[in-house]
Formats: C-alpha cells, structure tokens, sequence
C-alpha cells in the first residue's frame, strides 16, 4: 500500500473497530508520541492498548476532515465523537502525523487537548 | 477582533480552520502543536510541554529574570498568572512555513497582583502579542515574542498614554479576493520593507495596499494607503536614519508573517515626544493579510515599551523592572 492507502485503511479499520487490521499497519518497532499515552515504543505496546480502547470506549469514531499525504509523510486532522463505558459524550479536534517505512508507519505523533478526553482518562478500567 | 471575554477554554488555540491552510504535513503537525501549546498554557497543564519543547529550549525574548530552558519557559507562566489570576492567551491566526510557526494572539486578564512593581489596579486589561516558534522534528526549540507590553502599562496608569485618533463608528469592510502564492506574499511584505520603510518611497504604499484596507493595530488610522503613510512619515521624521530588516518570515497564500529588527536615530518629533537625539534598536512582528495581490489588513506588535526605554522616557507608574526587555507572555 502506498502512503495514502495505509492512511485511509487506518482510519477506516479504527472506524470498523477492526483492530487486526489495524495492526498490520505498524511496523513492529513503531515509536508513537501520544498525548495521554506519552513516548511508547513496539507493536506489543499497541496490541495491548486495544483492549484498552474496547474497555474504555463504548463508542469510537475518528473522521478525517483534512488529509495531506506527501512522500512518506502524512498528516490528518481529524475529529473524534466518542463516548467512555458509562456513554459520557467525548468531542474531539485531533491531530495525526504519520512517518512510515516500507509502506508501513514507523513514526505516528497525535496532538490534541487533553480536557475533552477527560471522561476516558478518569474511568477506573481496573 | 474578538473579544477575550467572549472565547471559550474549547475555543482557546483550537485554530483548525487555520490549520488546514497549509499543505505540507509537517507543517500542519507543527500548527497543530503550537494549538496545543496554547492550549495547555490556558489550563496551565505546563508539565505537558516536555511532550513537544525541547529540554535546551531557547528564548530570544525572556521574560526578565526567566531561567534558560524548558523548566525556565514553564516557571515563566506564572510571572503572568499571579499578577493575573484569570489571564487567557487566544491565538486568533497561526502562519506556518518550513520550521517556523507564527500566532497572533491577545491575552487579557484582571490585574489582582503586583506586575513589575505596578501594585494591583483591579482592571480588567488585554492586549495583544505576537509569538514565533522554531519546530525541528516536532518539537519546539526555540522561541520569540512580540508584545504590546506599552499598551498594557498604559491601560494600567503606570505609563500615561499617548493622544490617538478615535477608532471609527462603522468597522472596516472584511475584503476578499484571490490567494496568492507564499513567495508572492513574502515579495509583497519584501517590498514593503525595502521601498516604503527603507527607501522612505511613500507612493509605494498606493501600489501595494488596497484603498480600503485596514489595520485593527491601529484601528484610529484612515483606511488604505493614508493611514500607512501617516505612520510611515511620522517614523521617518522622527527617525530620520530609519532602517529595517525581516529576521525570519514565513508565508502562506494569503497571509504572510514576519519578525523584524529596526532602528535610527531619534532626531524628531515622536508621539509628542522630542528628540532625544539617542540611537535606538527594537524589535517588531507583523502579520499581512493578501487579496487580489495588495495588502487588505494588517497586525503590527511592536516592543515600543523597549523603544521608550532606549530613548529615556516613559511614565512613573512604578515599574521598577526593565520593562523594554520584552517582558514575555509566553503565549
């Protein structure tokens, strides 16, 4: 896949919750910058966020509303309409930047402000 | 111009509109990295900065007494916050070129502490500013600011303030045309520089600004040419050795952004101020707005507090620290 496709399967897998998929578009020593998550390094960490995601979200939608793809680069502007386990609402403006490496991202960076997010962040997931 | 007042902690730097103006990713993620900067600094989520400010974090314009680095950068929201408890930074634009990130901001707040040896007034004030960044693999490292720190004093009695035309009834008309490129907006802020400022050629002006263009800088001003040519001459008279030059620009297609350094010798009149017959250096931001190929709006933050200081005047109020030093709002 070239860069554009892995950027649109990304979001459309997330969007499915189809996580298997999701995965496959990480190089296995990926490093991601995460706002709430901080520096994490390796696939193994991501496979374990997913059941984070399923746990901390009942619902999870990530539409791009703005997608620049150069060479190996890519950024999305994204907004995010979630809700924690309980149904508390979560809305969100997000930035993605993408690196990737041999079709597969290497690099991902997220930007977004962290007080909507506030109902995922406080849920006891035990 | 918005008003402070009127925006939202959601509404703070969230300028995603502006964001998709450009079309690199880098720059957009740089963009998106400076909203959230912002952000953070209005909810005073200072330790979140270790995410996207480098450890050696440089800062060309220091707050006085600001301790180098990124913990220097973080304790210096705190200058702002005890003076002001309630102070909010609102970026209302954000240009981006290549590694470098513009934000036009206006901060206010009511000053309910000491500021600079200026006791309490209980006022509410704004005022604007303008902020610079340099990203290298998205991260900040360093940093420059613009304030309009003299009309912050003036709106706190420490300095008196200068006469200025009333601004007008009626705003200025919101005028629109086609983008231009980013090296066509920066040609235009070049040419602005060297023919009008430092060739004194004022009819430049005629060429360059649309008739009815404005500048909510200075709102008091005649729209168009006019109002820049007042400005213009009343520079070059009083400084009649008058020169500029962009440090660092950055331009998009219909906006372009620079940080300057002028200077000259005071030998003429200058707000009611007469010569002192001193050389002065100070800095400035500015921000161009481009339509159909002329210049329709523009912002100007300019350190005129360190300008007054060079030349030895200025108020009473109190203020007991180097007020010109760019005293930084870190926004």
């Amino acid at each position: 896949m070239d860069t554009r496709e892995v950027i649109e399967t990304y979001y459309d897998s997330v969007n499915r919750g189809d996580w298997d998929t999701w995965l496959t578009l990480f190089k296995d020593d990926v490093a991601i910058d995460e706002q709430l998550a901080g520096h994490v390094e390796g696939i193994e960490i991501l496979r374990g966020a997913i059941d984070v995601m399923k746990r901390g979200y009942s619902k999870f939608e990530n539409v791009p509303r703005h997608v620049v793809v150069e060479g190996d680069e890519a950024t999305v502007v994204s907004h995010i309409s979630a809700a924690n386990a309980a149904g508390e609402p979560i809305e969100a403006d997000v930035a993605n930047y993408f690196r990737l490496e041999d079709g597969k991202i290497a690099y991902m960076a997220n930007f977004h402000d962290t007080v909507p997010f506030q109902p995922f962040t406080s849920q006891d997931l035990g | 111009m918005a008003k402070p007042e009127d925006i939202t902690v959601e509404d703070k730097a969230n300028q995603f509109d502006r964001i998709f103006a450009s079309t690199d990713p880098v720059e957009i993620a740089n963009k998106a990295i400076i909203a959230r900067y912002v952000y953070a600094t209005n909810i005073l989520e200072v330790e979140v900065f270790d995410r996207f400010v480098i450890p050696d974090y440089v800062d060309h314009d220091p707050t006085p007494g600001q301790e180098p680095g990124l913990e220097g950068l973080k304790k210096a929201y705190h200058t702002f916050l005890e003076p002001f408890p309630d102070v909010l930074f609102v970026f209302e634009d954000i240009i981006a070129e290549g590694d470098l990130v513009f934000g036009r901001g206006v901060i206010s707040g009511t000053h309910q502490g000491e500021f600079f040896g200026i006791p309490p007034t209980g006022k509410r004030v704004h005022w604007t500013g303008t902020r610079l960044f340099r990203l290298e693999d998205l991260m900040v490292t360093e940093g420059w600011i613009n304030l309009d720190f003299l009309g912050l004093l003036q709106q706190m009695g420490a300095v008196p303030a200068p006469p200025a035309p009333p601004p007008p009834d009626t705003p200025p008309p919101h005028i629109t045309g086609a983008p231009a490129t980013r090296e066509e907006t920066k040609a235009i802020m070049q040419r602005l520089v060297d023919e009008f400022w430092n060739e004194g050629n004022m009819d430049v002006a005629d060429e360059l600004f649309h008739p009815q263009a404005s500048s909510p800088s200075a709102p008091g001003l005649p729209l168009g040419p006019e109002g820049v040519k007042q400005i213009g001459q009343m520079f070059r008279t009083a400084f009649p050795d008058y020169w500029i030059r962009i440090d660092l620009i950055a331009g998009e297609d219909d906006r372009v952004a620079a940080r300057f350094t002028q200077g000259g010798t005071h030998e003429g009149d200058l707000f009611g101020i007469p010569p002192t017959g001193k050389t002065a250096e100070w800095t400035e931001m500015g921000i161009l707005r481009i339509a159909d190929g002329k210049i329709v709006e523009s912002w100007y933050d300019v350190d005129m507090a360190g300008l007054m200081q060079q030349l030895g005047v200025g108020g009473d109020g109190g203020a007991e620290q180097p007020v010109g030093a760019e005293a930084g709002a870190e926004a």
